[in-house]
């Protein structure tokens, strides 16, 4: 990421910040027009007696990010602050523990979790089959399979050093894995709404079935806020996972002389653990026992929103469908297939699970 | 969503996780200290 520092790079830390700040001041803007969109159409639709339909920001923000990605290109001078949206998404995430009482999140995030194991099997077994069908790099599979189980791009940048793959391989997967979730994000509110789902199952869904944090927070986002939510905890679930699944796959390749050998395995979960799910577990755990105030809720969940704006104006911005063409067709059709059957595979799941689930 | 390893080749001071944890946490101390003014959505 490139915002992580090195103990050289610390000294130059100043000059960085400042090269960071176009980059952020164009999310800002970007997420702002969103709202701004989203409260006039809202605005007109009221003034004008019109039932117009409610689109939530974060359909806007992510379209008005593509379009400038894909025609354009987002221009040199932004490039390393936009790429701080997952900085922000993490800060998103963390903040919004507040929202959580912890008895919700074991509840929630024990459901998820075994909706999560059963979607990790389906995953990962579909995309080794598909791989070896189509006859992909099992490098390139190893790395479709880690990205579309588990978290997408920060998985597949894991798993990329922990197997030893080539850097096309990585990329590859990266912008496949975010240009199938951009296709997910209009698509999967339409599903839910003509299925008449409600907002957990719905966040649930979502959470379990787009692989980027990123897409899976904005696709709870745009349908409502309590689905956004849902969304995130469902995905920061699968998320804990990701030291499991690169670990197998690291011992995998290991055992063929193809990557280094792991001496430690604890200390290997650990350090593939994302660390930000233990921020998010322990704001929680404050609002849990009452360390807040109602308006410092209040003012760290709306924090946390500002944290997503940022994020989702980054997700548009980052979705370059023209890499897709550098790899040619087959490994694309092997993601595509892969996530239509997870997609159905976890919308069927989460509709057994319902019941089970808040109204 | 990982932190790399220190002992690697290459290891990060601080990460992005670590990054972002802190950051967190600093906008948690301010509101509750009550530096930051209250926050509107």
């Amino acid at each position: 990421m490139s915002i992580s520092i090195t103990a050289d790079e610390r000294f130059s830390l100043p000059r960085r910040l400042v090269e960071l700040l176009p980059g952020i001041a164009l999310l800002f803007v970007i997420g702002f027009l969103g709202k701004l969109i989203e409260n006039s159409i809202d605005v007109y639709g009221k003034t004008h007696h019109l039932a117009l339909p409610k689109i939530e920001y974060v359909l806007w923000a992510i379209l008005i990010g593509l379009i400038i990605a894909n025609t354009v290109g987002v221009p040199r001078i932004f490039r390393a602050g936009v790429d701080t949206y997952e900085f922000w998404l993490k800060i998103g995430i963390v903040l919004l523990g507040v929202r959580f009482l912890l008895g919700d999140v074991l509840k929630l995030g024990g459901i998820s979790l075994f909706a999560v194991v059963m979607e990790l099997g389906i995953a990962i077994g579909l995309m080794l089959w598909l791989g070896n069908l189509f006859k992909l790099s099992p490098k390139l599979t190893s790395l479709l399979a880690i990205g579309s189980s588990i978290c997408g791009v920060s998985a597949i940048i894991a798993g990329r050093g922990a197997i030893n793959a080539r850097d096309e391989d990585a990329s590859f997967a990266i912008a496949a894995i975010l240009a199938l979730g951009a296709f997910g994000l209009f698509t999967y509110p339409l599903i839910a709404a003509a299925l008449g789902m409600n907002d957990h199952a719905y966040g649930l869904w979502v959470g379990l079935a787009i692989d980027n944090t990123a897409e899976a927070a904005a696709a709870g986002a745009l349908w409502s806020d309590e689905a956004g939510k849902v969304a995130v905890l469902a995905k920061t679930t699968r998320n804990a996972m990701i030291g499991f699944v690169v670990l197998g796959f690291a011992l995998y390749w290991a055992t063929r002389g193809q990557a280094a050998k792991i001496e430690n395995k604890a200390l290997f979960l650990w350090e593939k653990f994302p660390k930000f799910v233990l921020g998010f577990l322990v704001v929680s755990l404050a609002a849990t026992f009452g360390a807040f105030s109602k308006e410092q809720s209040a003012d760290i969940a709306n924090l946390s929103r500002w944290a997503f704006l940022l994020t989702f104006a980054g997700v548009g911005l980052r979705t370059d469908f023209r890499e897709m063409r550098k790899q040619g067709f087959y490994p694309f059709v092997v993601g595509a297939i892969a996530e239509i059957v997870v997609t159905i595979a976890t919308l069927i799941m989460v509709l057994l699970l319902q019941p089970w689930l808040p109204a | 969503m990982s932190d790399q390893s220190p002992h690697q080749p290459g290891a990060r001071l601080f990460t992005l996780d670590s990054w972002a944890v802190a950051a967190a946490a600093v906008f948690i101390l301010l509101i509750v200290a009550g530096v930051l003014p209250r926050v509107p959505w």
